[in-house]
């Protein structure tokens, strides 16, 4: 249990105090000054006198001293000031009277001397300041003195110098109040019990429960006398039932501190009050009348604290358990509250005890305090009130996991307690209602997570709250913004986020741009975790919370928009909702589908700015799925194979009745908007679809696919740099194909190699047509071992149909040989087709040869030969030795011709690229393993060149 | 020493939420010099994220790599005693074959030759040269290859000598290899 010393202050502080009249300013501060001085004199006196130990003397300097405390001129703050000097000079009053206490028990003695100082201000602080010296030497003495002081102090009515007088009261006698004692501790509980019986059994009626108890008393405290010095105000009905009881009570001494802590924060308190209804001086103006006022409220507030230390008070006694508290304390408390319907008062004291006692005390009243709080004054604010209780109570519970133990109880009780107020406080304001419903919600995540029924309840009513009335201010924003940031960062969990089916709603409540905030806010949360949703409900669901990122609304910001922030900030979504598609899928290929599917049919309507954005990504999630069942497929194939049919962990596709083909068709069914808007990334994403369905094996689809990519090309692309990275783009793309016939194949190649001989720009055209020659001489060798058992595999399969078409094809592709590489890995050749190959080669030595510039030309023919090369060194018998020889020669003899200005044009690149490449054919003379193969070649000619 | 890092296939946002945390991890700002990009980031973000891990980010166009970002098809950096060449790579005919891959060497004129493309981490030597790899930082899907495990490769690079790591993520682990490499002198 941990018990604050500090006293709580109020929360809410104006700082910009209204000037008052600077001569009224001037007036106080002379007369504080005056006082003060007046105060040091006696003060020094004092001082002296208690020195000498002259006790008649010190009383009269301290009387002296206390006169101040008599001014009803100073205002609260000033005469805070005083206070504080005197009640400081008055530690000497009190050691003086501790000396003498010792030489001879002349406690009742000073304390009656006292009483013959004439004014009640001085006299009324000495006699506490005795009778707390006499309590201290005789605790017997203490229910005597205090309930005799607690009486006196009754005799000083005015506001403030009565509030200081009892805070004087309250800070001599803190240390001397009974409280229960470590032994004691243990049968506390039977004593609560006893008490409770008492409370049940307390009479209102005072006489009678007098005459009740008078013959109970049995203790050693018999001859303890209750002074009756000054006549019993209304407002001791509480003190007197508690003296009833003391009487019958006494082995319970440590009721009197509670009941005289009580008594007196009541009595502060309405002193307290008071002081705000001080009347102002008769002679001021209306204007300065009205600062006068705040400045006295002002004033006002700064002396909570003095009210409040009774509160802290009570808190530090071990005699307020909880059963205390709940039966004595509170109850009273709550009461006094309620009845002094003064808004600072009722703001600061709620406020002072849910800050002060234990949080476990408050889990025990919560019905208690929410019993009074739809009651104060319209203009508390309940708000602070019940978020500082719910703040309380998170904290409470973080530290203390799983101590408190009904749970639903407190947030069902904070719920009754809010419609009870929304229901009577007409006055609340909504932003406040959303701001405690946020409180709540932060509560009821903290207590009890799992019902997501409560917080979604919570959701509609912010809901509700809303429906009702205008449009929605800045601050109202923010916190519908924070309500729905709170489940958001709480779960991190986007899964169950959907599960709150008032989401959307609230988030519909807000405006454009919030909307867009929030939602951005909960693709990136998913992402941030990596949370992934592999239902297509849930799907569904989160793309209608975020649906004002995919779509156009009413209120949507137009699209001709120019402003380029608006622009930057619409990317960045797009680029999230792009990155996060990817978080959607299932393990299950199916649900997987129809994941596509429901994004799609969104993305469908997002208007041609995202369509261009968002389709992309789209039909990438597709392919991984079309490669996912083939993968699958592959596997289901391998357990036919082996018979074992008892592994059923995975997908049945055709009971699922999908394959990849259906994928592909829905890939074509996205795509069809984005040809016309995106020709060249449409371009390459056909060609994307093209290795994937050809990977399958659909050779109609990989087919159709290429014939798309090929059609773009012809139709859309114009610009003579792009059309020659297309089409050396869609030729090096079918090189890499497989499931084609090869009469397919070779159509696909027919059309790249005119397309390629179309190019405008002749550089262009040589280096297209040689990328084409790599067609007719395909190589499977993407890893080479792989490779080779696939296309083993695939021959194989088709073995099984029928014997026949293996040998079709082997003599369709003419030549496939087992060439073995330096690692001696199997190298296949797919397709080959040597007078094609050479055509290509040849037109491109062609077409180079017409170049008027020579360093293109050699840079050219230099790049025809490394092909060559290459072709050479597969010992394919597509490029022999000799036509190496001859390209070499013509190479030289291009050099020969063009020697006057060989240096001139020949840069640097181009040389280096020359001699590489000599010195390449050098080494493979030399290597051993191609020693053989490279014999023919000639390279004396070059060599004598280059030495030249 | 020069710590250089070689990542490229990106593929954020089309293909892949973004870069395994295993490897974000790895990868703090201040310690790196040099960023090979290999291209095809596909997205500003990837580029700026790029430029928070080093001050020197080289990088060449990829086939999926917007028009107007302006990268160069292909370039070529020298780092200490080497020359380095950085291409994408889907320019190679056919597709990251080793052969093709020292053709672009010779024109290029290159110590190593940096590719992408394939979305598959390789290293080998050919006639002293060093082909690298780096393969796919984010693990993307690539239309011609099927078992993609996220990679990329940091050089430490002193003098003649080369160390390099490579780092791939394998069912959510990260694994590191190591590779030395040094540069033969120039006698012929």
């Amino acid at each position: 249990m941990s018990r604050k010393d500090k006293t709580p202050k109020i929360s809410q502080k104006n700082q910009e105090q209204k000037k008052t009249p600077t001569t009224q300013v001037g007036e106080q501060t002379q007369l504080l000054d005056s006082l003060k001085a007046a105060a040091r004199r006696s003060g020094f006196y004092l001082q002296r006198s208690v020195q000498e130990g002259k006790l008649s003397d010190s009383i009269k300097q301290a009387g002296e001293m206390l006169n101040g405390l008599r001014s009803s001129s100073l205002s609260p703050k000033n005469y805070y000031d005083l206070y504080l000097f005197v009640s400081d000079e008055l530690r000497y009053f009190g050691l003086l009277l501790r000396e003498s206490i010792k030489k001879e028990p002349i406690a009742s003695i000073i304390y009656r001397d006292v009483q013959f100082t004439s004014r009640i201000i001085p006299r009324l602080y000495l006699l506490i300041t005795a009778g707390a010296v006499v309590i201290e030497n005789n605790p017997k003495k203490t229910r005597e003195i205090l309930l005799d002081l607690l009486e006196m102090c009754k005799g000083v009515p005015h506001p403030t110098r009565g509030l200081f007088l009892r805070h004087y009261l309250s800070q001599m006698t803190k240390d001397l109040l009974p409280d229960i004692s470590e032994s004691e501790k243990g049968s506390k509980n039977g004593n609560e019990k006893e008490i409770e019986k008492e409370i049940e059994k307390e009479p209102k009626n005072q006489k009678s429960n007098e005459n009740e108890n008078k013959n109970e008393k049995k203790n050693e405290n018999k001859n303890v006398k209750i002074k009756k010095e000054e006549s019993k105000t209304e407002n001791n009905k509480n003190l007197q039932g508690n003296e009833n009881e003391d009487k019958k009570n006494n082995v319970l001494p440590w009721m009197i501190s509670i009941n005289f802590t009580i008594q007196n924060l009541i009595e502060m308190n309405k002193l307290w009050i008071r002081i705000q209804h001080q009347k102002l001086p008769g002679n001021i103006s209306k204007l300065e009348r009205v600062s006068s006022r705040i400045k006295l409220t002002e004033e006002r507030k700064d002396l909570c604290s003095l009210v409040g230390t009774n509160l802290v008070r009570l808190s530090q006694l071990d005699s307020v358990t909880l059963e205390v508290y709940k039966e004595r304390v509170l109850p009273i408390l709550l009461e006094q509250i309620e009845q002094c319907g003064d808004k600072i008062a009722q703001s600061y004291l709620t406020e002072a005890i849910i800050l002060v006692f234990p949080d476990e005390y408050h889990i025990h009243t919560l019905p208690d305090l929410f019993s009074i709080l739809p009651n104060l004054h319209q203009e508390v604010n309940i708000k602070n009130i019940i978020i500082l209780l719910i703040e309380r109570l998170i904290n409470f519970a973080n530290n203390n996991p799983k101590s408190i133990e009904n749970t639903f109880l407190i947030t069902q009780i904070f719920s009754k307690g809010i419609s009870s107020i929304t229901r009577k406080r007409t006055s609340l304001p909504r932003i406040h209602l959303l701001s405690i419903l946020n409180g709540l919600m932060k509560l009821s995540l903290c207590l009890h997570p799992q019902r997501i029924d409560f917080i979604n309840h919570m959701l509609s009513s912010c809901v509700k709250s809303i429906a009702i009335q205008k449009k929605l201010t800045k601050d109202e924003i923010n916190e519908i913004l924070s309500i729905l940031s709170t489940p958001l960062d709480f779960y991190n969990d986007l899964n169950i986020l959907v599960q709150l089916e008032n989401y959307s709603m609230l988030i519909d409540t807000l405006p454009n741009e919030n909307r867009r905030i929030i939602s951005l806010k909960f693709l990136e949360n998913g992402l941030n975790t990596l949370t992934i949703v592999s239902s297509p409900k849930k799907v569904s669901k989160l793309l209608e919370i975020t649906k004002v990122l995919f779509l156009d609304s009413k209120d949507s910001i137009s699209e001709n928009e120019e402003d380029e922030n608006l622009k930057s900030l619409f990317f960045r979504e797009q680029y999230t909702v792009c990155r996060f598609i990817h978080l959607l899928r299932s393990e299950n290929i199916a649900k997987s589908f129809k994941i596509l599917q429901i994004i799609a049919d969104t993305f469908s309507s997002g208007g041609t700015r995202r369509i261009k954005i968002t389709i992309p990504p789209l039909v990438f999630s597709a392919l991984q799925l079309a490669n996912g069942i083939r993968q699958l497929e592959k596997e289901k194939k391998k357990i036919l194979n082996n018979n074992n049919k008892e592994n059923k962990d995975h997908d049945n596709l055709e009971d699922i009745g999908l394959s990849a083909k259906k994928i592909f068709e829905f890939i074509h069914k996205i795509m069809t908007s984005l040809t016309k808007l995106l020709p060249l990334k449409s371009l390459k994403l056909f060609l994307q679809c093209a290795l994937a369905s050809d990977k399958c094996n659909f050779e109609p689809i990989a087919y159709e696919f290429m014939t798309k990519a090929i059609l773009v090309y012809n139709d859309h692309l114009k610009d003579p740099k792009t059309q020659y990275q297309m089409i050396n783009y869609i030729s090096s793309t079918l090189q890499t194909l497989r499931a084609f016939h090869p009469d397919n194949y070779s159509l696909l190649c027919n059309q790249c190699g005119g397309y390629s001989a179309k190019l405008n720009i002749a550089p262009h055209q040589v280096r297209a047509i040689v990328t084409c020659s790599y067609l007719f001489l395909s190589i499977i060798k993407q890893p080479l071992n792989i490779a080779y058992k696939e296309i083993k595999e695939k021959i194989e399969i088709q073995d099984e149909k029928n014997k026949n078409k293996k040998i079709v094809k082997v003599e369709k592709v003419k030549k496939i040989i087992e060439y073995k590489r330096p690692s001696n890995e199997p190298v296949l050749l797919y397709f080959i087709d040597v007078k094609r190959l050479l055509g290509c080669i040849s037109r491109a030595i062609r077409v180079a040869g017409s170049l008027m510039e020579p360093s293109l030309l050699f840079e050219l023919l230099i790049e025809i030969l490394n092909t060559c090369l290459y072709f050479f060194e597969l010992d394919s018998g597509a490029v022999n030795s000799s036509f190496i020889n001859t390209l070499l020669d013509l190479i030289l003899q291009k050099k020969s011709e063009n020697e006057s200005n060989w240096k001139q044009l020949l840069t640097k690149p181009i040389y280096n690229f020359y001699y590489l490449t000599f010195k390449h054919i050098k080494l493979c003379k030399k290597n051993k393993e191609t020693k053989r193969l490279f014999k023919p070649i000639k390279i004396e000619k070059i060599l004598k060149d280059f030495l030249k | 020493m020069v710590l250089i890092l070689l990542i490229g296939d990106i593929h954020i946002p089309q293909r892949s939420f973004g870069i395994p945390e295993q490897f974000k991890k790895l990868l703090v700002p201040g310690k790196i010099k040099h960023v090979l990009c290999t291209g095809n980031l596909t997205s500003k973000e990837s580029l700026e994220y790029l430029k928070t891990l080093a001050s020197e980010v080289h990088v060449v166009k990829g086939n999926f790599d917007d028009e107007n970002l302006n990268f160069p098809e292909t370039k070529t950096i020298q780092l200490e005693n080497f020359k380095f060449g950085l291409c994408h790579g889907h320019q190679i005919v056919p597709w990251g074959d080793q052969k093709s891959l020292q053709v672009l060497q010779r024109k290029m004129d290159v110590d190593i030759l940096v590719t992408g493309h394939t979305h598959e981490f390789t290293a080998f030597q050919l006639e002293n040269k060093l082909f690298i790899n780096p393969g796919t930082v984010t693990g993307a899907y690539s239309g011609f290859n099927d078992e993609i495990e996220p990679s990329f490769v940091l050089m430490d690079v002193k003098g003649s000598k080369i160390i390099t790591y490579v780092y791939q993520l394998k069912d959510g682990d990260v694994s590191v290899e190591k590779i030395t490499y040094t540069k033969p002198s120039e006698n012929d």
